[in-house]
C-alpha cells in the first residue's frame, strides 16, 4: 500500500468515528432509563427524589436537547477531550486508559495461543484429509465452538485450580492467572480458525499451480508451506485480525467469570447506568482499533501477497 | 488457663481471611463512593450509632443522643477515639463528615451542608430541615460513617473503625489491616483482602479450590455441594432482603385492572408463597407477612396477617367483581381479559417469576412478563406507571421501621412512582405521626399499622418472601456472624481456628 493509501485509509476513520458515535448516542438516548436517577440510586440505595433527579440532570448537562448533547460531544472529542465519565467522575480516556490493558494482555495472550494452535493444527488436517489429525481437528473445531465460553471457563477452573491446584481460579496476577482465561477466551476463536485453516489450505492444495509445483518435483513440505499456505494464509489473516477485534470488545464474559480486571465488566456497568460518555469513549476506541486491525490486515497482505499491492497500486494510478 | 491455651493456639495460626466478595461498586468514583464502606463494608469507618442484627439502635461513636426540638438532635461523642491517622475524634471531624456527605448528595433525609454544628469537642448538635425522629435510625447506615477531616474517602479512607485501610484496586482487591488501637473490642484478625468476584459461580470454585476463606452470596442451588465438604460450612443471617409484588392501584387505561381492590386481594389470595419459598429458594427464605423485615417491627409485627393461599377466596372475588373464566382459561369482564403487565427487578430469579406467572393463571388471571435487561430500563417502567405489578426487591439497611412505606406508599414521598401505589389519606396521616413520634417503640406500632393498612387491608403491597443471606466458609473461619443487612457487617470476632 502506498503512503497515499494508508492516508485514504486514516481519513476513512472520520466517518467510521462520526457513524459509530452518533449510532451510539441514538441507542443510549433512545434506551429506557435515566443517567441521573442511576446516579442517585447509587448513591444512597434508594430511589431518588423527582427533584433531585433533576438537578442532577441539569448539573449533568443532561436537560439540554439531544442534538445539542451530542453536537457538545463531538466537539469536545474533536478537541481530545471524550468526557467525564458519570460513573468514575474520570476523565473516559483514563478509565479506558486505566482497565484497557488488561484486556489488551487478555486478548493477545488468547490470539497467540489460538493462531498456535489453529495453525498447525489447521494445517496438519489439510495435509492429512481423513486421518486421525483431520478427524481430531474438526472434533476440536466443533467442540470449540458449540461450548459457551462461560462453560469452559468454568470446566478448566474444576479441572486445573480445583482439581489439581495447578492454577488459580480467578484475578489478575502473574502468567499463572493469565492461564485459565487466555485458554477459555481462545477457544471459539481456534476452533473456527482451525477450520478456516484447513478448507483455504484444501482449496490451496487443489489449485492448478499446486499440481506444477509437485509435477516440477518439489518436496511436499515446499509445496504446502512456500506456495499453497501463503495464498491461504491471507483470509486466515483477515479473520484473525477481525476476531481480535471481537476478543478484545467481547472479553466481558470470560472477564467476569475470571474476576479480570478489564474493560469488559467496565463497559457493562457503563451501559447500565447509562453512562453516555463512557459508552460513547468506548464505541470510539473500539471503533478506532478495528479501522486500524483492517489497515494492519491490508498491509499484512502485500507482504503476503505482492498481487495485492501491484493490483491496487493499477487501480490508484 | 484456658484462655492463656486458646489464645496460643490463635496466636499460631496465621490471622488472615480472604474474602470473596460480589462485584466492585466502589469505582463508581462519581457516585463519590466512601471506599469500603458501601454496600461492602470492611469496617474501616463507623458511623455515630451502629444497627444490631435485630434491627435495634445502639452506641458507636457517639455514646448518647436525646432530641431537643426545633428538628435538632444532640449526640455526644465518644472520649479517646482517634482516626487511623492519629487525628482524635472531634465534632468538628463529624461536621466535616456530615457536610461532605450532604454536598455528594448521599444523604436520605432533609438536611443542607450546615446540618451538623459543633456545640463543643465532643457534642454535636444536628438539625434536619424538616422535622425527623427517625434520624438515629437512620444514621446507622454506613454511609453516615465519619472520616477523618482532610482525608479523601473515595481513594483512602481514613476512619476509626477496627481494622485500617491498606490498599485498593478497583475490580480486584481490598485490603484491609488490624487497628490495634481501636477503642473498642479488638479485632482479632490481622490482616483481610476482600477479592471482588462478580461471578457467583467462580466465587464458590475459588472456596473449593481453597484460594478464598470466605464467600457472599453463595448460590442457593450450590448449598448442598459446598455442605458435602467436611472442610466447609454454610453459614445464614436471617431475612434482611424482601420480595414484594407492588399492585398499581391508580394506573391508567391500560394499566387500571388493579384499581378494584377485590381484584388486588384476588391477586394476593392466588400465590402460593410457601410453594415459591420450597421450589424456588430451597427453603433458604421465608414466606414474608410484612412490608420489611418482622424484626424491626419487633412485637408489633404480629399484628400483620399478610395473605394465605386461598383459591376459594380469590375466585368467589374475581366472580364478585364480574371477572368470569373463559374457554382459554383467563377470565374476562364486558370482553376485556384479566391480563396484567408484570415487570420485575432484572436481578430476580426468572423461575419465581414464571412461577408467579403460573400461580395467577390457575386463577384466571393472565400477566405478560416484560422481561427488562437492566435496572435503569426497570426504574424507568415503574416511575411511568408502565406496569401493573411490579415484583420489587428491597433492603432494609438501616433501623427505621417506616423506611419503606414512606419511600413507596406515602403520598407526600417525592418519588414519581409513589402516585401509582399510595395508599391513602389514613395511611398518611399514619405515617405522619410515625415520623414525628420519638419513642422508637410508637414508631414501631405505627410502622405495622400503616403496613396493615397497605398490605392486609388494600393489598397494593403484596408480600412475597423474605430471603435469607448465605455464605460459605472453610471450616478454620470461627466468629463469623453474619448480619441480616449485609451492608453493616462486623468483621471483629472472625478469627482462623
Amino acid at each position: 500500500m502506498t503512503a497515499g493509501g494508508i492516508l485514504r485509509r486514516f481519513a476513512s476513520l472520520i466517518p467510521v468515528w462520526l457513524g459509530v458515535s452518533a449510532l451510539a448516542f441514538a441507542l443510549g438516548t433512545l434506551a429506557p432509563g435515566d443517567a441521573a436517577e442511576m446516579l442517585l440510586q447509587r448513591r444512597t440505595g434508594e430511589p431518588p427524589t423527582q427533584q433531585a433527579v433533576l438537578q442532577m440532570r441539569h448539573q449533568l448537562g443532561l436537560d439540554a436537547p439531544v442534538p445539542v448533547r451530542y453536537l457538545r460531544w463531538l466537539g469536545a472529542a474533536l478537541r481530545g477531550d471524550l468526557g467525564t465519565s458519570l460513573r468514575s467522575g474520570s476523565p473516559v480516556i483514563e478509565d479506558l486508559s486505566g482497565r484497557f490493558p488488561a484486556t489488551l494482555e487478555l486478548s493477545l495472550a488468547a490470539l497467540l495461543l489460538g493462531l498456535c494452535v489453529a495453525l498447525p493444527l489447521g494445517i496438519g488436517a489439510a495435509r492429512r484429509r481423513g486421518s486421525i489429525v483431520d478427524h481430531g481437528a474438526r472434533t476440536f473445531a466443533i467442540v470449540g465452538a458449540s461450548m459457551p465460553s462461560f462453560l469452559s471457563g468454568y470446566l478448566l477452573i474444576l479441572i486445573f485450580a480445583v482439581g489439581l491446584h495447578a492454577l488459580p481460579v480467578a484475578g489478575r496476577g502473574g502468567l499463572a492467572h493469565l492461564i485459565l482465561p487466555s485458554i477459555t477466551l481462545a477457544l471459539g476463536f481456534a476452533a473456527a480458525l482451525t477450520r478456516l485453516t484447513r478448507a483455504a489450505l484444501l482449496e490451496e492444495l487443489g489449485q492448478d499451480y499446486v499440481r506444477t509445483a509437485r509435477a516440477k518435483g518439489l518436496s511436499e513440505r515446499v509445496v504446502v508451506l512456500r506456495h499453497a499456505l501463503r495464498i491461504a494464509l491471507v483470509p486466515v489473516l483477515t479473520f484473525a485480525a477481525t476476531r481480535f477485534g471481537h476478543l478484545l470488545a467481547g472479553a466481558a464474559i470470560v472477564e467476569a467469570v475470571f474476576a479480570w480486571p478489564g474493560i469488559g465488566k467496565h463497559i457493562v456497568d457503563s451501559i447500565y447506568d447509562r453512562d453516555y460518555p463512557a459508552i460513547q469513549g468506548f464505541v470510539l476506541f473500539m471503533g478506532t482499533v478495528f479501522v486500524l486491525l483492517n489497515l494492519a490486515v491490508d498491509l499484512a497482505y502485500r507482504a503476503i501477497d505482492p498481487r495485492v499491492g501491484q493490483r491496487e497500486d493499477r487501480w490508484a494510478s | 488457663m484456658l484462655n492463656l491455651v486458646f489464645a496460643l493456639a490463635l496466636a499460631a495460626v496465621p490471622q488472615q481471611l480472604v474474602v470473596a466478595a460480589g462485584p466492585d461498586s466502589s469505582p463508581s468514583g462519581a457516585f463519590q463512593a466512601r471506599l469500603g464502606v458501601y454496600p461492602l463494608n470492611v469496617n474501616v469507618a463507623e458511623p455515630l450509632v451502629r444497627m444490631t442484627p435485630d434491627f435495634r439502635v445502639e452506641p458507636q461513636l457517639a455514646t448518647s443522643w436525646e432530641y431537643l426540638g426545633k428538628n435538632t438532635w444532640r449526640f455526644h461523642l465518644r472520649k479517646g477515639v482517634r482516626f487511623h491517622d492519629g487525628q482524635p475524634l472531634t465534632a468538628e471531624a463529624v461536621r466535616y463528615s456530615i457536610a461532605q456527605q450532604v454536598k455528594g448528595g448521599f444523604t436520605s433525609f432533609p438536611v443542607k451542608e450546615d446540618a451538623v454544628r459543633a456545640v463543643d469537642p465532643l457534642t454535636v448538635d444536628f438539625t434536619t430541615t424538616e422535622p425527623d425522629l427517625r434520624l438515629p435510625e437512620q444514621l446507622v447506615h454506613p454511609n453516615y460513617s465519619i472520616f477523618a477531616p482532610g482525608s479523601d474517602p473515595r481513594t483512602k479512607p481514613v476512619g476509626t473503625g477496627p481494622f485500617k485501610f491498606i490498599e485498593y484496586r478497583p475490580y480486584d482487591h481490598i485490603k484491609v489491616e488490624r487497628n490495634n488501637d481501636y477503642w473498642g473490642e479488638k479485632p482479632r484478625l490481622d490482616k483481610i483482602l476482600f477479592r471482588f468476584v462478580p461471578d457467583a459461580t467462580t466465587r464458590v470454585l475459588a472456596l473449593l479450590a481453597g484460594e478464598v476463606d470466605l464467600i457472599m452470596d453463595l448460590p442457593r442451588e450450590q448449598i448442598a455441594a459446598v455442605q458435602a465438604r467436611p472442610d466447609l460450612h454454610v453459614v445464614r443471617a436471617s431475612v434482611g432482603q424482601m420480595l414484594s409484588l407492588q399492585l398499581n392501584a391508580h394506573g391508567k387505561l391500560p394499566h387500571d385492572l388493579l384499581s378494584d381492590r377485590a381484584v388486588r386481594r384476588a391477586v394476593a389470595l392466588s400465590l402460593d408463597r410457601r410453594q415459591l419459598v420450597h421450589d424456588i429458594w430451597r427453603d433458604e427464605a421465608e414466606v414474608l407477612r410484612t412490608m420489611t423485615v418482622a424484626a424491626i417491627l419487633g412485637k408489633f409485627a404480629g399484628q400483620l396477617h399478610g395473605f394465605d393461599h386461598q383459591p376459594a377466596e380469590a375466585d368467589r372475588l374475581l366472580n364478585e367483581a364480574g371477572w368470569k373464566r373463559t374457554a382459554g382459561g383467563i377470565r374476562s369482564k364486558a370482553g376485556r381479559p384479566l391480563q396484567l403487565a408484570l415487570i420485575a427487578n432484572p436481578e430476580m430469579d426468572a423461575a419465581a417469576v414464571e412461577l408467579i406467572q403460573a400461580q395467577l393463571r390457575l386463577a384466571g388471571i393472565g400477566t405478560r412478563w416484560d422481561r427488562l435487561p437492566d435496572i435503569a430500563s426497570f426504574a424507568a417502567r415503574g416511575n411511568a406507571g408502565d406496569c401493573d405489578l411490579n415484583l420489587a426487591a428491597a433492603n432494609q439497611n438501616d433501623a427505621n421501621p417506616l423506611f419503606l412505606p414512606a419511600l413507596i406508599y406515602y403520598s407526600k414521598s417525592p418519588r414519581p412512582f409513589v402516585r401509582f401505589y399510595a395508599v391513602g389519606t389514613a395511611f398518611d396521616k399514619i405515617v405522619d405521626a410515625g415520623l414525628a413520634a420519638a419513642p422508637p417503640d410508637e414508631a414501631r406500632r405505627l410502622a405495622a399499622d400503616a403496613m396493615r393498612l397497605a398490605t392486609d387491608e388494600e393489598a397494593i403491597q403484596v408480600p412475597i418472601a423474605g430471603l435469607f443471606r448465605i455464605y460459605a466458609a472453610s471450616s478454620s473461619v470461627a466468629g463469623f456472624v453474619p448480619h441480616p443487612s449485609q451492608t453493616n457487617q462486623s468483621w471483629t470476632a472472625v478469627y482462623r481456628k
